[in-house]
């Protein structure tokens, strides 16, 4: 790798002295950088919109049944009940695009401690109450049957 | 007698170039040097149309883009791609033939340029066929590429640059 930039270096330093006629690196710097900020800038903007598009929902599975499902762009506080009297409950937060469980009775509560997610395909599991927080997305299954 | 050889030579110089820039193309597709991103290349067949615009200016690489975009689809790849590399390959042109002519650049930046526009050109068609939005994920990556080898196609051309130049200057017969 350091090989190559010194070979680089080697070949523009050569360039440098071939070029005929001098002139000033003012407008070569001003086309590099203003190609460089439109890069930064596509690049901000695709990454500020992928993450914060919330155009998923949040798919609550309970016992192997689907029970309920939530728009990932709303924010809200669910109170999942579980088992027939609903005697046992995961407390479920949509926020900014993201969906955690931040509270919840089960013996382990290893479910509370688990990252919040919002990608497809990921997903919230709490064992004791047999449930399963999904996140499904139209968006990134389309982005992978372009890029198949 | 005198406009007759220098046609002629024309002629035959342009041969060179688009012999030369299909022999790039086809150590391209021998070596894919891709890093894992569809559509992206080296672009090693730029190095030829760079030189031939400095060396003959911008209408003979015109003509020398398009037989080449043309000829490499037809060779090399298929309907999709020679479409891509076609709309990639004029907007690079124009794009390095204006450049050249503002006379404010050294040909590094001019062959970044052109490299850029290159992906942009076929990004554009891209996202018109498949008419999806995952396409313009692309871009920023695209750009980059496009402007890092650029830098070093226009490196290496400056660097054969005087070679031509001296060649053609010590007599058009010598070529």
């Amino acid at each position: 790798m350091y090989w190559f930039l010194f070979c680089l270096k080697h070949m523009f330093d050569c360039a440098k002295v071939n070029d005929m006629n001098k002139k000033s690196y003012k407008y070569d710097l001003l086309i590099i950088g203003s190609i460089l900020l439109v890069i930064i800038a596509t690049w901000l903007i695709f990454h500020i919109t992928h993450d914060t598009e919330g155009d998923g929902t949040v798919v609550v599975i309970c016992d192997g049944k689907e029970i309920a499902s939530y728009p990932l762009a709303e924010d809200a506080i669910i109170s999942l009940g579980i088992g027939d009297t609903n005697a046992d409950y995961n407390l479920l937060q949509i926020k900014d695009g993201y969906a955690d469980i931040i509270d919840a009775n089960c013996p382990d509560g290893l479910c509370v401690s688990q990252r919040a997610i919002h990608a497809n395909g990921e997903s919230l599991i709490c064992l004791p109450h047999q449930l399963v927080i999904l996140i499904q997305s139209e968006k990134e299954s389309d982005l992978d049957a372009v890029t198949n | 007698m005198r406009s007759q050889t220098s046609h002629i030579n024309q002629l035959v110089q342009m041969g060179m170039y688009l012999a030369a820039s299909l022999i790039l193309s086809w150590v391209e597709t021998v070596l894919p040097l891709t890093f894992g991103l569809p559509g992206m290349k080296l672009g090693l067949a730029n190095l030829a149309v760079v030189l031939c615009l400095y060396m003959m200016g911008p209408g003979h690489a015109f003509v020398l883009t398009i037989a080449k975009a043309l000829l490499s689809g037809f060779l090399f790849g298929n309907a999709t791609m020679l479409l891509y590399n076609l709309a990639g390959a004029i907007c690079s042109c124009l794009m390095m033939a204006l450049l050249k002519k503002s006379r404010l650049f050294h040909i590094p930046v001019i062959s970044a340029a052109g490299g850029v526009l290159h992906n942009v050109g076929q990004l554009f068609v891209a996202f018109f066929m498949i008419q999806t939005y995952g396409v313009l994920y692309y871009v920023p990556i695209l750009l980059l590429a496009g402007l890092i080898t650029g830098i070093i196609i226009g490196t290496v051309a400056a660097l054969i640059l005087p070679a031509l130049q001296k060649m053609q200057h010590s007599g058009g017969d010598q070529l």
